[in-house]
Formats: structure tokens, sequence, C-alpha cells
């Protein structure tokens, strides 16, 4: 099981908890320090007047609130020093913390000053402010030791639920490599980016199963157009063999050359379904120019008509302002070779095929048997062939690459029936 | 046994050339491909040497004078593309023409940029590589029978075409050509005696690079014939089945 989101969420607390341990550390000090620095300042501004008071001979000012004070000679070792030791009076000028003794007794700071032979006393109860002081300590650590619990715990949840997500989808995922194309994950919970991205990977799949099966068909019709062709060039190749075998009958150059067709035959398939794949990768995009459809129509009809002409058939132009468009001209040639191929291969001698051109619109119409309208949208897949036609000589690739082009150029093919409802109209419409 | 699996034999020898001698290189690996165009260029009247590794090939073609290299891409030791870019390199020219069994646009330009003069897709019809290999030959000067002595009118036999003013004539009688028609003629006067494939035609005169599925250059084939054969009974295009034309007036 992968546990990269619980490996994430453990590493972001480790941060945290230095980060936070190092803030309240800092706060703390800080507090302390400006506690210290207040006392201090206290000490010293009522030291200051009382030497003001000895020098101007006058009586000393009572200490302040909270303050004990005392002026007393050098080297005196006795007076109302209460509870100040003697030794801690040999202390140089300066603050001082008093050093506890015992448990019970309090906690005082004092500052100390010489002037003359006379030393002054400042000192301050403490107590309280080391009671402060140590709250803080502690209210400190309990919060700290809080919010680190609590993030953890937080943190740990939306791990797990996270984790436990990113498994689902990777397992979802295993299971689409492993080839199994159905499978589909299902997250539950919120609309989050997880839940998008699975989303994205069902509709990948879903995608993906839709080519597979496209491709499936089409490999089935490929094996299809190619093994006929192979048959009959096996059975050719067979007979002439035994011919030759059984009664000394040499290989005619009929046999050999019908070999050749077929071998042609199957050539032309690989050949179109290669084109086909080139198109569809868009790579002559770069090379559109300016195509006028009627100078196109009218170069289709001196290539073709002739042809459609020699199967008893009848092309006829018709042109409504044509228009330019931006295109590859040797696609759109082929495009609309393809079309009146098509449409003499289904039409019958004496019938007509049309050749319309309206502003960007190219449109072949013949008077065939049409294609049903459950059966239009097949017909553009490679290698689909309306079963009771395909029998017939075509490649079956003759439309999927009508369609493969229409495509490259944002153009509309749409296939529907012909004028008076016959037969079959395909349009080729540019946006462009 | 009453056939033999080695490649005996070239191809047809339908297939004949009145094109002078030709001094050819062959580079192909594949053991029937090989031997079957050495064969095939040799009963055209050419002199062929023919390799299957391309080391061999490319000192072959730094020290001898070919006409025309034509080169598999893929072979072992050294592909074609590479030896003609080294050929290119120290300023030998000899033209060149590609085989392989990759067809993709990108390859066909990747070789044509190499230094290649043209480009044949495996499997191909002989003819077609002879064809081919002839116009790229005529091409690389040597070898311009009608070019170096361009005029305004071609002929062959009775026939002739004025370029400038657009008409045919035979036996001294005006023929009435439409202009892909007359353009047609005109690619086979030129390649007067070599064999036209279906797609050397469809390129030349319809400049189309795909093979419409019809029967388009047949329909215009026997268009043409109506015309400039018909009328006086007897024929001057060759068909070769499967392959191509000739235009060969007796």
């Amino acid at each position: 099981m992968q546990q990269s989101a619980l490996r994430q969420t453990a590493g972001l607390l480790a941060v945290f908890v230095v980060i936070t341990t190092l803030a309240w550390t800092a706060t703390f000090w800080l507090v302390a320090r400006e506690m210290d620095r207040l006392t201090e300042a206290r000490l010293n501004a009522q030291a200051d007047k009382v030497v003001t008071a000895l020098a101007a001979d006058l009586p000393l000012p009572a200490p302040a609130f909270g303050q004990i004070q005392h002026v007393f000679s050098r080297g005196a070792t006795d007076g109302p020093l209460g509870f100040f030791l003697e030794d801690d009076l040999d202390e140089v000028d300066g603050l001082h913390r008093l050093r506890r003794i015992e448990q019970s007794f309090p906690e005082f700071t004092f500052l100390l000053r010489t002037v003359g032979d006379q030393r002054i006393l400042v000192a301050e109860d403490t107590e309280r402010l080391e009671e402060v002081r140590e709250l803080l300590a502690n209210g400190l650590q309990v919060a700290l030791a809080g919010s680190i619990l609590a993030s953890l715990l937080f943190g740990a949840v939306i791990a797990r639920r996270a984790q436990r997500r990113l498994n689902i989808v990777s397992k979802g995922l295993s299971r689409v490599a492993a080839g199994r194309l159905d499978t589909r994950i299902a997250l539950t919970g919120g609309q989050d980016d997880l839940a998008v991205l699975a989303d994205q990977i069902n509709q990948t799949t879903a995608r993906l199963s839709q080519n597979m099966e496209q491709m499936r068909v089409q490999s089935s019709n490929l094996a299809h157009d190619l093994r006929t062709p192979l048959a009959r060039l096996r059975s050719q190749l067979e007979r002439a063999l035994s011919d030759l075998h059984l009664n000394q009958t040499p290989v005619t150059p009929e046999v050999m050359e019908a070999s050749l067709e077929q071998v042609d035959r199957i050539v032309g398939t690989f050949d179109a379904l290669l084109r086909i794949a080139r198109i569809e990768s868009g790579a002559r995009k770069a090379g559109f120019k300016p195509v006028d459809l009627g100078v196109l129509a009218d170069q289709i009809a001196e290539v073709f008509g002739p042809v459609v002409e020699d199967a008893g058939q009848r092309l006829l132009l018709e042109f409504q302002s044509p228009a330019t468009v931006s295109a590859d001209h040797d696609l759109l040639v082929q495009l609309t070779a393809n079309l009146i191929q098509n449409a003499m291969r289904y039409g019958q001698p004496g019938q007509d095929i049309g050749l319309q051109i309206r502003e960007k619109t190219v449109r072949v119409t013949d008077q065939g048997p049409g294609i049903p309208a459950h059966e239009r949208q097949k017909v553009l897949e490679p290698l689909y062939q309306i079963e009771a036609t395909r029998q017939g000589d075509g490649f079956g690739l003759g439309l999927s690459m009508v369609r493969a082009i229409a495509d490259l150029h944002d153009a509309e093919f749409t296939l529907s029936q012909g004028p008076n409802a016959v037969g079959l109209a395909a349009e080729l419409r540019f946006r462009n | 046994m009453l056939y033999s699996d080695q490649p005996e034999n070239g191809p047809a020898a339908t297939v004949s050339t009145k094109g002078p001698t030709m001094r050819l290189l062959v580079l192909e690996d594949d053991s029937t491909l090989g031997p079957w165009i050495e064969k095939g260029l040799q009963e055209a009247g050419h002199v062929v040497d023919h390799f299957a590794d391309g080391k061999d090939a490319l000192v072959a073609a730094m020290t001898q004078p070919y006409d025309v290299l034509v080169l598999d891409r893929m072979v072992p030791g050294l592909d074609g593309l590479s030896l003609l870019k080294s050929l290119r390199q120290a300023k030998i020219e000899t033209p060149a023409l590609f085989l392989t069994a990759l067809s993709d646009v990108e390859d066909r330009v990747e070789g044509l940029s190499a230094g290649g003069d043209d480009y044949l897709t495996k499997p191909f019809a002989f003819a077609e590589l002879l064809a081919r290999v002839e116009v790229i030959a005529r091409r690389h000067g040597g070898m311009r029978p009608e070019s170096a002595t361009e005029t305004s009118v071609l002929s062959a036999g009775d026939i002739s075409i004025d370029l400038h003013k657009r008409t045919c004539t035979r036996q001294g009688q005006v023929i009435d050509l439409n202009p892909k028609e007359f353009l047609l003629l005109e690619v086979f006067l030129r390649s007067h005696g070599r064999v036209q494939t279906r797609t050397m035609l469809l390129e030349r005169v319809w400049d189309m690079s795909f093979d419409p599925t019809t029967s388009v250059v047949e329909t215009h084939i026997s268009r043409l014939r109506g015309k400039i054969e018909k009328p006086f009974g007897d024929q001057l295009i060759r068909t070769i089945r499967g392959t191509g034309y000739v235009f060969d007036p007796a």
C-alpha cells in the first residue's frame, strides 16, 4: 500500500512542532526579559531618588510600593537588614537576585549602590513575578503540547482519508493498466482535486475503451478486407501450381497478372490505412493554402467526368458563388474523388451524379440505393461497409478517409438522403 | 521440383529500355529483393553492383563512379540515409533513390533532405523502380537526349506535337486534343520508349499524389487512343498490365 499521504503529513507535523516550539520559547524568553527589565528600572529609579536625597541631606524618600529600602554604612555588620545575609551585602554594586535558602523564603531582587561610605539597598519581592513567569512557562507548555497533539490527530485523520482515496484511485488505475477498461473509480466524499482527477481518469478510460472497441472492429474488418484478396491470391497460385504439377500446364501471364492485381489491392488497403492515420495526425495542417472550390470542381470534373461517363453515368456540375477556403488542395481532390467514386460504385448506368458547389459547401449526390439513416454514422468508420454491399470492390476506407480529411479541415461532413428522397447526398461544409 | 525458391530470374523481361547503359549501385540486404533488383536492372541493360552491407556500399560509392545509387534505408552496418549523408559531406553528388518500407511523409522528407532524389515505398513494381532510376539519371546530366535540344516540336514516328501552338498532327492530319490529353501525349513523347507507370502518370499529368481506385489513367489513355490510334488503325501506346504504359511507335 502506498503511504505517501501519511508520510507527507508526518513530515509537515515535524516541521510544525519545531517551528511552534521555537516560537513559543522565544515568546517566553522575551516576556521574562521584559519583566526583569521593568523590575530593574523600578529599582534604579528608587535608588536614584535615595542618592539625590542623601546628597541634598534631605529626608529619605519612602520606598515605593512593594519595595524594601535600606541605607547603611559600609562595613556595617548589624542593623535592620532583616533576612538579608551579611555576605550578600559584600557583593559589589549592582543588581542581584537573592539566593533562596529554603523553600519558604520569598525571592527578592535587590540593587546595591555605594555613595561615599553609605550603601543603599533597594529590594523588591519578585516572588510574584517568578510565579507569573512559571505560570507563563507552564501555560506555554500546555498550549504547545495541546496544539501539537491536536494537529497530530487532525493530520492523521486527514492523511488517512487522503491516503484511502489515493489508494482507491491507485487501485483503479492498476486495474486499468492490467487491461480492465471497464473499471471506473468511485470516490466518496466531496468534490476535491482528487475527485476531479478520478473523474478525468474515468473519462479517459471510457474514451480508451471506446477506441479499443473501435479498433477491435476495425482490425476484424481489416482482417476481412485483407483476407479476401489474400485468399484469392492463394487460390490462384495454388491452382496454377497444381495445374503445373498434374497437367504440366504452364503458368500463364494471366494468372501472374491476376495475382499481382491481388497483391496491389492488399498494398492499396494498407496504404489507405496509413494515409488516414497520417491525415488524422494533423501534420498537413501546416500546408493549408487558399483553394477556390469552383476551380477545384472544374479540375475534378476534368479528371473524373470521362471516368463517370465510361461507367454509363453522368457527372452534373453546378455552381453557386463558389468560395475560396483555406485547405490542402490535394486532400480536397482526394475527398471529392472518393465521394464521386462512392457514388459511381453504388450507382447504376443511366443515373446522374451531382457535384454542387454552393459558397463553402461541396455536395455530391447520387441516385443509388442510399444509406439507411441508422447506418450513416457507422459508414464513416474505417473499413465499415454495409453488409449487403460488402462483397463490393471497395476498400471500405473511402468514407473514413473523407471524414479524416473533413476533420483535418474542421469542416462539417454529413450524409443525408439525396434530392427527391432518392440516393445519397454527401455534404462537406467549411466553417472557415 | 518444378519451381525454385531462389530468385534466379529477375522481373519480367517485358520491360525494355532504349536508354544508354548506366552504372548503378544497389544497397539492399533482403536476400530475395536484392538479387531481384540486381537481375532486373541488368536485364534492362545496366551494370549493377549489389551490396547487402552499408559500409561496403559506402566504400564503393566513394571510390567508383556511379550514375545512380539505389539505397535501402534500413540495412545492417550503415543505413542508406547515413551512407548518403556521408557521401554528400564528402562532396560526392551521385544521385540517389531511396527504397523503404516506411511510407510516412516525414520519412520521405527526411530522405529527400539528406540529399536523396526520389523515394520509393516497398512493395513496388519493378518498372516503377526502373522508370524512376532512369528519370533521375537523365535529370542529372550525362544523358539528356531531349532537353539538350529543346524545341517547340516533339515528334516520334509520324506523330508530332507543337508545344507553342498546342497542336497535334499525325500523318499530316490535325488531331484535336483537350489540354490533359495534350499533356498526356507530351509526357509520352518525352519518355519515348520508356515505361510510364500509372503512379508516374498520375503525378505528372493530373498532379495527384494518391492513387484513385477508379480507372482514371485507363479512361484517359483510352480516350487518347481513340483520337491518335483508332483513326489510323495501329498502336502507339503499349499497355504493360499491372504496371503502366510505353509510348512506342513502330
